[in-house]
């Protein structure tokens, strides 16, 4: 595919010499695949608006200081002064540090959003992230944790190449040049949303997720009056409940299945080879199923649970899924449909 | 100039990004294994633990694997422990990294949903007269609910099995002096987990009132 069609290129012929037919020479060359930085760009995009409401919703609720400041200055974590995060080394143990912290997030993922130096403001945004998870550990959640792996992955990304300021002052223009540019950091995003949701399936020890327990876990969370949104009592209508466990058995199955997604599109790069199961699989909308039902349980979760910004920060890193040229398809049908 | 090399496709450059991407998946791949939790034969001892182990055992005799609760444990124990040891050599490679980003690949979210349910509570005592100012689920009790609910404010507070994290005495202490502070009448303020057991459908388990757990109470400080 070319450049100007948004797919995914192969290296430049000749760039990896003769170690393109071995196992490891094929390791290198997918690696070095080469496609528009525009998804990557609109997840940069997208998961800085939804950090940013997540600082501007602590900051309306006056926790900053309760979470970041020491205890002595109005904080709820106390450490030895030899265990201090490398943060209150630095600046002085206070609430105006801890309301500064806030400020250093709040500018750096507001630079990440516009693309403004965005390199380095990822990786100032991560190391203060880093020392807010020092500071308040149980108060760092995984969703933190993964928004500081994307964020690692994009500082490394030309995901500011579009859609920026970094693109206005290098190109005159916002929009930039969607020139062809590294593919392997979507690829690792990708790769980081599979291994998140296949851990988090593998590591479901608790019988309640299985059918020798009952199925009742999704049940016993909406009975959680610190996580529910509202009174789930009712579910326990023979009915309902039987659909909760029908839904705990599909939220499990659909987080097992994440590999599933990178097989297909191993499957799909080599069409000539295989027999009945593979093609099948290539036929098989497998990865756009994947990811509507992924859309549905983020959804369900953000309208049934308190998970904070956990379903919608997954949901920006949900571009990765696919290609450049595909997401400008859906945006073209999308544009034409508005307009009819 | 070095980094425009290195987002390059020159032989050297693309080989040495996919040596290092490499590392990096491998590691990242292997600590994302799930382990078989903390092997704690104090924590087997509790009622889930032992409920969960009669569970497992079931589901071994139904597939002819004879093995009661008590081996099932010391057999979990053994091979948890192991895990855990194996676990710890083959991610020593990939620590220093995880440490200094705060990014270990340990994804276990609501992996062992319980019967029972915490909720907080918070009480306001005044001469004459008390009040519930907020009760986790419930609407009518809902004093300063945006904060509390907050998710990293409620990370603060929502118990494991284990109990509460350690920031829970510091929060209910800076939200006492919210009380203090915004309720000159108030001379006392209690907080308290309220546990109880969630009623599932068929199941045996009696459904009783709840047990104040981890309660914590603050008089309003002498002028």
């Amino acid at each position: 595919m070319s450049t100007l069609s948004g797919g995914v290129e192969a290296p430049p012929r000749g760039a990896l010499g003769r170690t393109e037919v071995s196992l490891l020479g094929r390791w290198v060359a997918f690696w070095d695949e080469r496609e528009p930085p525009t998804v990557l760009a609109l997840i940069r995009i997208a998961l800085a608006l939804v950090v940013l409401a997540d600082l501007a919703s602590m900051a309306a609720q006056g926790a900053v200081p309760w979470l970041w400041a020491p205890g002595a200055a109005g904080g709820m974590s106390v450490w030895d002064a030899a265990d201090a995060p490398l943060y209150y080394r630095v600046f002085p143990a206070s609430a105006a540090s801890a309301q500064l912290l806030w400020g250093g997030l709040v500018l750096s993922v507001l630079c990440v959003g516009v693309g403004c130096r965005t390199r380095t403001a990822a990786f100032v945004h991560v190391c203060l992230s880093v020392q807010t998870a020092l500071i308040n550990a149980p108060g760092d959640r995984a969703i933190d944790k993964i928004i500081r792996i994307v964020l690692l992955i994009l500082m490394l990304s030309p995901a500011g190449q579009v859609w920026s300021l970094d693109a206005k002052w290098a190109t005159g223009r916002f929009r930039g040049d969607p020139a062809s540019a590294p593919a392997w950091p979507r690829y690792l995003i990708l790769g980081q949303l599979v291994l998140m949701y296949c851990g988090a399936g593998l590591s479901k020890g608790g019988t309640a997720w299985y059918p020798w327990g009952g199925y009742r876990a999704l049940y016993l969370t909406l009975q959680d009056p610190i996580l529910a949104r509202a009174d789930f009592r009712w579910l326990a209508q023979p009915v309902l409940y039987l659909a909760t466990q029908i839904a705990t058995a599909l939220t499990h199955l659909w987080e097992l299945a994440a590999p599933l997604v990178l097989v297909v599109a191993y499957q799909r790069r080599h069409l000539g080879r295989g027999g009945r199961l593979r093609r099948l699989l290539v036929r098989l909308p497998v990865r756009n199923a994947y990811v509507v039902a992924g859309i549905l349980f983020h959804l369900t979760l953000a309208a049934t649970l308190r998970l904070g910004i956990f379903p919608f920060a997954m949901l920006a890193c949900f571009p990765a899924f696919f290609q450049p040229d595909e997401l400008a398809r859906l945006w073209l049908w999308l544009r034409r449909r508005t307009a009819s | 100039m070095l980094w425009a090399r290195a987002m390059g496709s020159s032989p050297r450059w693309a080989k040495l990004r996919a040596a290092v991407i490499g590392y990096f998946v491998v590691f990242n791949v292997l600590a994302a294994l799930p382990t078989l939790g903390t092997p704690s034969a104090e924590r087997l001892e509790r009622p889930f633990e032992r409920e969960e182990l009669v569970r497992w055992a079931r589901l071994f005799r139904a597939v002819g694997l004879e093995l009661d609760p008590e081996r099932l444990k010391g057999l979990y124990l053994t091979l948890a422990t192991a895990a855990a040891e194996s676990r710890s050599v083959v991610v020593w490679p990939i620590d220093w990294w995880f440490s200094l980003t705060q990014t270990a690949q340990s994804w276990r979210l609501f992996n062992t949903p319980d019967q029972t349910a915490s909720a907080l509570s918070v009480t306001a005592f005044a001469p004459g007269y008390e009040e519930v100012l907020y009760e986790s689920g419930d609407p009518a009790r809902s004093w300063n609910a945006g904060l509390l609910e907050y998710r990293r404010i409620r990370a603060a507070y929502n118990p494991t099995r284990s109990g509460p994290p350690p920031t829970y005495p510091g929060l209910c202490h800076l939200i006492s002096e919210r009380i203090f502070a915004s309720m000159p009448e108030v001379e006392r303020v209690r907080m308290a987990l309220l546990r109880g057991p969630i009623f599932v459908p068929g199941s045996q388990v009696q459904v009783s009132g709840r047990e104040e757990e981890h309660v914590l109470e603050f008089s309003r400080p002498l002028p």
